[in-house]
């Protein structure tokens, strides 16, 4: 695979610069590395001097990344050079290679030709004492640095240089980027931070603020508030300039909050002196030596400029896997050959089953919808029709399970929606705002939904539906009375007209993963709509009060107490907007349909009087509800007026980046860090901020037609799904925060998906009789890294030893099955072991497999094989390919024999030898004292197992013929003939033999190599080879095996429950399989499928065991269990 | 035989292997005490547990119980007369340091759990039990346990998440077993191991590959490394029938079964269990009497667990919440949240337990304690969770480690819980 590696320009993300900017905070020191004369390129005199000195704060042996370093060259040219013109010359040793210091103060690489030598500095007039500066920056990388200078006069040939460099050494920087000591930083804290941004700003520049779409966003008063504000200031004057801060602050241009500071106050000179002192600060140059002749320039280096991303071809395998579960096919790899033809084939792959497959498990990542208890409670009537459905199965004592069904269907309805918006490309907004929902088949029945199914469309297919069998309970009447909710109704009243679908705010599961009680509101529901659609952490973005004041503060505080109001007043209208949804559930589920109010509100059970009146739908000692400043005055479909007020917020876009960071990335996004002396706060806090911009350009791509897929298509092209490596480690420990890395652990439904498609093995998985399809993964998600959408919520990104031996567990069982499913099949169906066959062994050279029709012992059957043949040592082996015993505990009821008469061998030149069947020099396998083949009577050998093989020089090429005479006794009971292989092997080193099986199998690994780990390796490639000696001991291992170990046969096929669905036909299957007639699984008819399966496991050559092996090294390697 | 001359060459290209003392299972068995976390998810109300308050004249009722029932006591222990606790605390109660009046500096849920358990409201600090198993046994395989709840690390240590599905473990621990036979030769599957780990160990060496895959790739040889011995601890492990039956608010009986049996099978250091249900906005008291139930159930069965397995001198529980509930009911007969809660630490043979440090008034609000007499003083510092952790800490040694002072707690006084 040709690596086209792409680099990313140094301006698509300047996230963290600001964290460079630290001023020096003490004076520089210099030191003194080398004085030393000079010599000449010629052998001639030379009476010149250089001094190489470092300028830091840092002494030399003190020198860190983090470093500003001047380092300069004092020339003293010998006394017949002053006053002459000079081109002066530098070169370091960086890394183990060679650059020279160019005239643009770039360092490009030297070959150490004299011809590729070029000067730094050219026309210099030479005084008694010339300086010159090497380096005036940074240095990115750890190691050692040896410098040598030179210059040559003009018109000269002759070099005068430095024969013995100039040599420090920089180490990594593992303190703290502490730009609280900036001067700036410490004028903002003591000056404006208090004064102005905590007394006047924050009022509206804050989460939730009237300015909360600016980008002047700031921290309310926290420990970290004052850094982190200064951050923020300093990042804006960084993108949009200090003129326009200072002009908003004094009301000189238009600014929404009015004039802020008057141009005379001392709040507005202490602003104008943060402003000057950030303007002063200097961003210090970075100097990398990576060898490459476009990375040895000086230059900025931020988050991601020394990054390096994975080929594109990768990157499709990699998208293709995740949202389609499949391999890239030929015509969509052959399609890509630009960022642009790659950006069109991310955007077909954004449909089809496996798509929304995608989608519905990356929703409830988020959303946690699988977790929640019982998005419907059927013991409710309000959908009569299901509810009767219910109580009459329980009156009779019958489970159609239909609840767990509609549970288990209404919590990935909300995921539904979302893969129908973006799939359909409709407005992402549509997301929340959408007058329907997603249903199913039975959904629809069961909930009296609009949609219309087909007879053969299944409960996988979900399609817009508008609720039409929702009652107020004073529309129905009861029919039969029954305890235990059990009771049956009917209509006598019409259903509701409008259901107020508002997308994934009224989703069924939504709302009860998140439910209210008396006391709660609705803050939850309202808390997770912030933070998955607004992005606003509403519990992170204040603090808590914590004097027992306000605790204990009875007077309504989220009304009153400042301390509560600072997230109560943002919170509660959003809680206001779901006023219609009750605790369980239902939409005004009181009798009538009036509210959804709790009656402890309403009627309070001690007596007191209540604000309620009649006719409210929201608490009065609460906030209306609204968003931020905007109230919704709709009364029945506030969560859509709510949805809509949302997608108008530009916070929505930045939110939804946001939601998909993970399910694409495979990474949860950083959490700002909060305390600025914590260990690696400039780290996490870079980490952040480039997390935060990249979701700001994202944002932008939402923005342009609120199509979903400009985004995700984006997200896939974005460096953070691709970053593969790195050229310089100036960003590690911020890369290393957020783990950003284009590895990604597969989830355990992407590890089950993967194996599915690559190997067709369904690892612990199959389909009941009523065609529900199950899975062991499922019951493992945790363990392997999933989520259980209730306590585990998280998913690990990283492997532990429990995770670790799990999947192994996994690739060794799933591994003999995978080639049991290969070789079962003709090479052009298979998906893996295409290039060769169970007699592609490394050192066979002809075989032939036929049955033995003699009838019984001394009926005598001549097998011949002729093969042309190359000289050398060879071996004949005839090989006992069946055999077979019926065992009954003592003895073999019936079991096949085969018996050796003579083996011949003729050569080209008709000469001719032959071996009776008891000659020593036929050699039976297992050799020891339980051989598989004895002496039988006074010249025949009989075999119940192995091989015979016979070792034999070919002295000249050409055509020989091997003859076996043999015999067999039969096994009438079990039929079939005794079958029986003849081949000629060469006798050679097994690791070294290049024979043309050897090298099938290794085009074969490499080829493995490509299609279970996107990986390129040449068939003659180290990594090939280790595999082919696994390949090779497993082989010889087996081959010489006594029998008592698991052999092929032994693989247990019953893992994969589609093995049979896969290879054989509905017909054959029929055969042996047939539902249980009371439960929900199959009866299987070993006496039919035994044989069957005895075929595919058969393994006479040892191959299929070897490549057991070879598939569990794939299987369980790092390549396999990350994409 | 050939297939060894393989061996050999394959073993050749593995010298690595052996090159990793730190992350080797071979590491000296651990002989230290052994820590566990139990987490009652969602507030507990220590009122009806280990703070018992009853109703004062005048105020709003606190709880109900002390309408007919008075406080008890279990040696020096007093609790309320209140679901299980009366069974719970008479057995247990020589083991306790119940530490009552510990303010959570906050109300909400998210950063109740990040500050009991970590001893700070921020983010950016480890459990106590991470910080331990990643200074103690950083390469058993599965040294920190934890079912949900709580439990960042910091990169500290990989943190084994079980949830739910603890009882599905037991049969899958045996990479390349059938029916407790090697699949493949035993040899060849150590040497692809072996192979993997090399080259896990080759490309994190090139130093090219980004940090992130960095990472990911060093998880990867480490769990090669340290799983081993869960081949072993597959063997002890219950077998389907014999796992603990759930309860109505969580497993937290499995979870203690499968903690212990970890930690007798030196495969694990500490442990965070966890319940939930406590969040009893409506109907407190039965809430509470069905959570605190399973939860004193839970406790109880893992002390007994740790005796069965002959190691309950070495273990230490220590049981919290994200904070306690209003010292009053709502219209809802519920109780909302409430910053001042508590601890129970349990040790046995300790001279430290059968104590009570009373830190909470008859309301429920936080008082001064002397830092060292540990007696309610004026002059003394009102708790918050960083003084516990902080104590705990010094208790089991972690203070003195290089770790442990990266993560430190600024406070300016010490709690003396532990002497």
């Amino acid at each position: 695979m040709s690596k086209a590696l792409k680099t990313l320009s140094t301006q698509l993300c300047f996230a963290a610069s600001l964290l460079l900017t630290v001023p020096a905070a003490f004076a520089n020191t210099t030191s003194p590395l080398i004085t030393v004369g000079s010599i000449s390129t010629d052998g001639s005199q030379s009476n010149s001097a250089f001094r190489l000195s470092i300028d830091s704060e840092q002494t030399e042996s003190e020198l860190t990344t983090q470093s500003d370093i001047q380092l300069y060259v004092d020339v003293v040219p010998q006394q017949a050079h002053r006053d002459t013109v000079a081109s002066i010359y530098a070169v370091v040793i960086a890394g183990g290679q060679y650059f020279k210091l160019n005239e643009e103060g770039a360092y490009q690489p030297w070959d150490g030709s004299m011809e590729d030598l070029t000067p730094f500095a050219n026309d210099q007039r030479l005084t008694s004492t010339s300086r010159y500066t090497l380096l005036d920056g940074r240095l990115s990388d750890v190691g050692s640095y040896s410098y040598f200078v030179a210059y040559k006069v003009q018109g000269e040939s002759t070099l005068h240089y430095t024969p013995d460099p100039a040599q420090f050494s920089v180490a990594e920087f593992s303190g703290l980027l502490d730009q609280s000591d900036s001067v700036a930083a410490n004028t903002f804290e003591a000056e404006v931070e208090s004064q102005i941004v905590q007394a006047k700003c924050i009022f509206c520049h804050a989460e939730g603020g009237s300015a909360r779409n600016s980008s002047l966003q700031f921290q309310r008063d926290n420990t970290a508030s004052a850094l982190n504000n200064f951050a923020t200031l300093s990042a804006f004057i960084e993108e949009k300039g200090s003129e326009l801060l200072l002009s908003k602050a004094s009301g000189s241009v238009s600014h929404t909050g009015g004039v802020q500071l008057d141009q005379n106050s001392d709040e507005y000179r202490a602003l104008q002196k943060v402003v000057d002192q950030i303007n002063a600060q200097d961003e210090p140059a970075y100097y990398t030596f990576s060898g490459s002749a476009n990375t040895a320039t000086p230059r900025q280096v931020s988050f991601f400029t020394e990054v390096v991303l994975e080929p594109r071809d990768l990157t499709l395998r990699r998208a293709t896997l995740l949202m389609q579960s499949r391999l890239p096919t030929d015509e969509e790899r052959n399609s890509v050959d630009s960022d642009a033809s790659l950006r069109i084939a991310l955007r077909r792959l954004m449909q089809g089953p496996n798509f929304r497959k995608f989608v519905v498990t990356s929703v409830n990542d988020r959303l946690l919808t699988e977790g929640t208890d019982n998005p419907l409670n059927t013991a409710y009537n309000h959908f009569l029709k299901l509810h009767n459905l219910k109580a009459r199965e329980n009156l009779a004592d019958t489970n159609s399970q239909i609840e767990w069904k509609i549970r288990e269907y209404l919590t990935r309805a909300s995921g539904e929606l979302v893969a129908h918006v973006i799939e359909n490309e409709l407005p992402y907004s549509e997301i929340l705002t959408a007058d329907y929902m997603m249903m199913n088949k039975t959904m629809n029945t069961w909930m009296e939904g609009t949609a219309s199914f087909s007879a053969d469309e299944g409960d996988d297919i979900f399609k817009p539906s508008v609720v039409q069998g929702y009652y107020y309970g004073n529309d129905l009447e009861l029919v039969e009375f029954h305890e235990n909710s059990n009771s049956i109704y009917r209509a006598v009243g019409e259903p509701l007209k409008e259901f107020p679908h508002a997308g994934l705010l009224t989703d069924f599961g939504f709302i009860s993963r998140y439910p209210t009680t008396a006391t709660n509101r609705n803050r939850a529901r309202a808390r997770w709509t912030f933070y998955h659609f607004l992005g606003i952490d509403i519990e992170k973005s204040s603090q808590r009060p914590t004097d027992e004041a306000s605790l204990s503060d009875r007077n309504n505080p989220t009304m009153n107490n400042p301390n509560c109001t600072v997230c109560h007043a943002l919170l509660d209208p959003v809680a206001g907007a779901f006023q219609n949804w009750d605790e369980s559930n239902f939409y005004r589920g009181s009798g009538n349909g009036a509210d959804a109010l709790d009656g402890f509100y309403k009627y309070p059970p001690d007596g007191s009087d209540s604000p309620y009146q009649e006719g409210d739908l929201w608490y009065r000692d609460m906030r209306a509800p609204g968003l931020f400043d905007t109230k919704i005055t709709e009364r029945d479909t506030t969560l859509r007026a709510l949805g809509e007020l949302i997608a108008d917020e530009p916070l929505f876009l930045t939110a939804s980046a946001a939601f998909w960071w993970s399910p694409v990335f495979g990474k949860p996004l950083l959490d700002r860090p909060a305390v600025e002396t914590d260990n690696g706060y400039a780290a996490k806090l870079a980490a952040y901020s480039a997390q935060q911009k990249e979701i700001e350009r994202l944002a932008e791509y939402l923005e342009q037609g609120m199509n979903a897929k400009d985004m995700l298509v984006e997200m896939f092209m974005s460096p953070w799904f691709s970053s593969e490596s790195v050229s310089g480690s100036s960003y590690d420990s911020a890369h290393l925060e957020s783990k950003l890395g284009s590895d990604q652990l597969l989830t355990p439904k992407q590890f089950a998906n993967k194996t599915r498609a690559l190997t067709g093995v369904a690892w612990r998985s199959g389909r009941s009789p009523d065609g529900e399809l199950w899975s062991e993964i499922e019951q493992l998600s945790v363990l392997l890294g999933g989520i259980d959408s209730e306590a585990v919520t998280q998913r690990a990104i990283e492997l532990t030893p429990t995770m670790t031996s799990i999947l192994l567990t996994a690739a060794t069982e799933s591994a003999c099955i995978a080639v049991a499913r290969e070789f079962a099949q003709p090479a052009a169906n298979r998906r893996l072991l295409d290039l060769v066959e169970a007699t592609t062994l490394p050192l066979l050279e002809a075989q032939i497999s036929q049955p033995v029709e003699s009838q019984a012992y001394e009926d005598w059957k001549t097998v011949s094989l002729t093969a042309s043949l190359a000289p050398g040592a060879k071996t004949v082996k005839i090989e006992f390919l069946n055999p077979y015993c019926d065992f009954d505990g003592q003895n073999c009821v019936e079991q096949r024999k085969l018996y050796v008469d003579s083996l011949s061998v003729t050569a080209p030149s008709g000469m001719r030898g032959i071996v009776r069947g008891n000659d020593p020099r036929l050699k039976s396998s297992y050799g020891g004292p339980n051989p598989d083949c004895y002496n039988h009577g006074d010249k025949h050998r009989l075999c119940f197992n192995g091989h015979l093989s016979l070792d034999f020089q070919a002295a000249e090429a050409g055509e020989y013929t091997v003859r076996a005479i043999v015999s067999a006794e039969q096994t009438p009971i079990r039929g079939g003939l005794v079958e029986m292989g003849l081949s000629i092997n060469a006798k050679e080193n097994l690791l070294s033999a290049n024979t043309e099986n050897s090298r099938a199998i290794r085009e074969q690994i490499s080829l493995l190599f490509n299609k279970l780990h996107g990986t390129s390796r040449n068939p003659d490639s180290e990594e090939v080879t280790t595999v082919y000696e696994i390949f090779a001991a497993a082989l010889e291992t087996e081959q010489a095996s006594d029998g008592s170990a698991w052999e092929f046969e032994n693989c247990s096929t019953w893992r994969d429950g589609f093995i049979w669905d896969d290879l054989l036909s509905e017909e054959e299957i029929a055969t042996f399989r047939e539902p249980h007639p009371e439960f929900n699984y199959f009866l299987t008819d070993w006496n039919i499928l035994g044989p069957i399966q005895g075929k595919i496991l058969a393994d006479p050559f040892s191959s299929k065991y070897a490549w057991t092996a070879v598939m569990m090294y794939m299987l369980s390697h790092y390549d396999y269990l990350h994409e | 035989m050939n297939s060894r001359r393989n061996f050999i060459k394959l073993a050749s290209l593995a010298p690595l292997a052996a090159s990793f003392p730190a992350m080797s299972s071979a590491a000296t068995p651990f002989t230290g005490k052994f820590v566990v976390t139990v987490q009652a998810v969602g507030a507990w109300d220590v009122t009806c547990f280990c703070d018992p308050k009853v109703n004062q004249r005048g105020e709003e009722e606190i709880t109900q119980w002390s309408k007919s029932d008075e406080v008890q006591s279990a040696g020096n222990i007093r609790y309320a007369p209140f679901a299980n606790n009366e069974n719970f605390f008479k057995k247990h109660a020589q083991k306790m340091l119940v530490i009552n009046g510990v303010d959570a500096l906050t109300n909400s849920h998210s950063i109740g759990e990040t500050v009991n358990w970590s001893g700070r409201t921020a983010l950016g600090f480890p459990t106590l039990t991470a910080l331990y198993s990643a200074i103690n046994a950083p390469s058993l395989p599965m040294s920190y346990v934890t079912f949900g709840g709580f439990n960042r690390t910091e990169n500290l240590i990989r943190a084994t998440q079980l949830g739910w599905s603890v009882d599905n473990i037991s049969g899958l621990l045996k990479p390349n077993f059938q029916n407790d036979r090697p699949m493949m030769d035993s040899t060849l599957w150590s040497l692809i191991r072996s192979v993997h780990k090399n080259e896990a160990q080759s490309v994190i060496d090139a130093a090219q590959i980004t940090a992130g895959n960095r990472s990911a790739r060093q998880a990867y040889l480490s769990s090669l490394s340290n799983m081993d011995p869960l081949s072993d601890f597959a063997d002890v492990l219950p077998k389907d029938n014999e796992w603990e039956p759930r309860g109505a608010n969580g497993n937290l009986r499995q979870q203690a079964q499968f903690a212990i049996a970890a930690f007798k099978a030196d495969v694990s250091v500490t442990a965070d269990l966890s319940q939930g249900g406590f969040d009893t906005h409506e109907d407190n008291d039965n809430g509470q009497t069905d959570s605190l139930s399973d939860l004193s159930d839970g406790i109880d069965y893992l002390w007994d667990a740790a005796e069965d397995a002959g190691i309950a001198d070495r273990l230490l529980v220590i049981v919290g919440s994200d904070f306690s509930r209003t010292p009053y009911y709502n219209s809802a007969q519920g109780k909302d949240h409430w910053a001042v809660g508590s601890y129970i630490i349990m040790e046995k043979g300790k001279d430290y337990t059968n104590r009570v440090v009373d830190g909470s008034d008859e309301g429920q609000n936080a008082l001064k304690i002397d830092p060292t007499t540990l007696e309610r003083s004026g002059f003394g510092t009102k708790m918050v969770t960083s003084h516990v952790h902080d104590a705990l800490r010094d208790y089991l040694g972690l203070s003195r480690s290089g770790i442990t002072q990266i993560f430190p707690f600024n406070n300016s006084e010490k709690f003396t819980f532990f002497s």
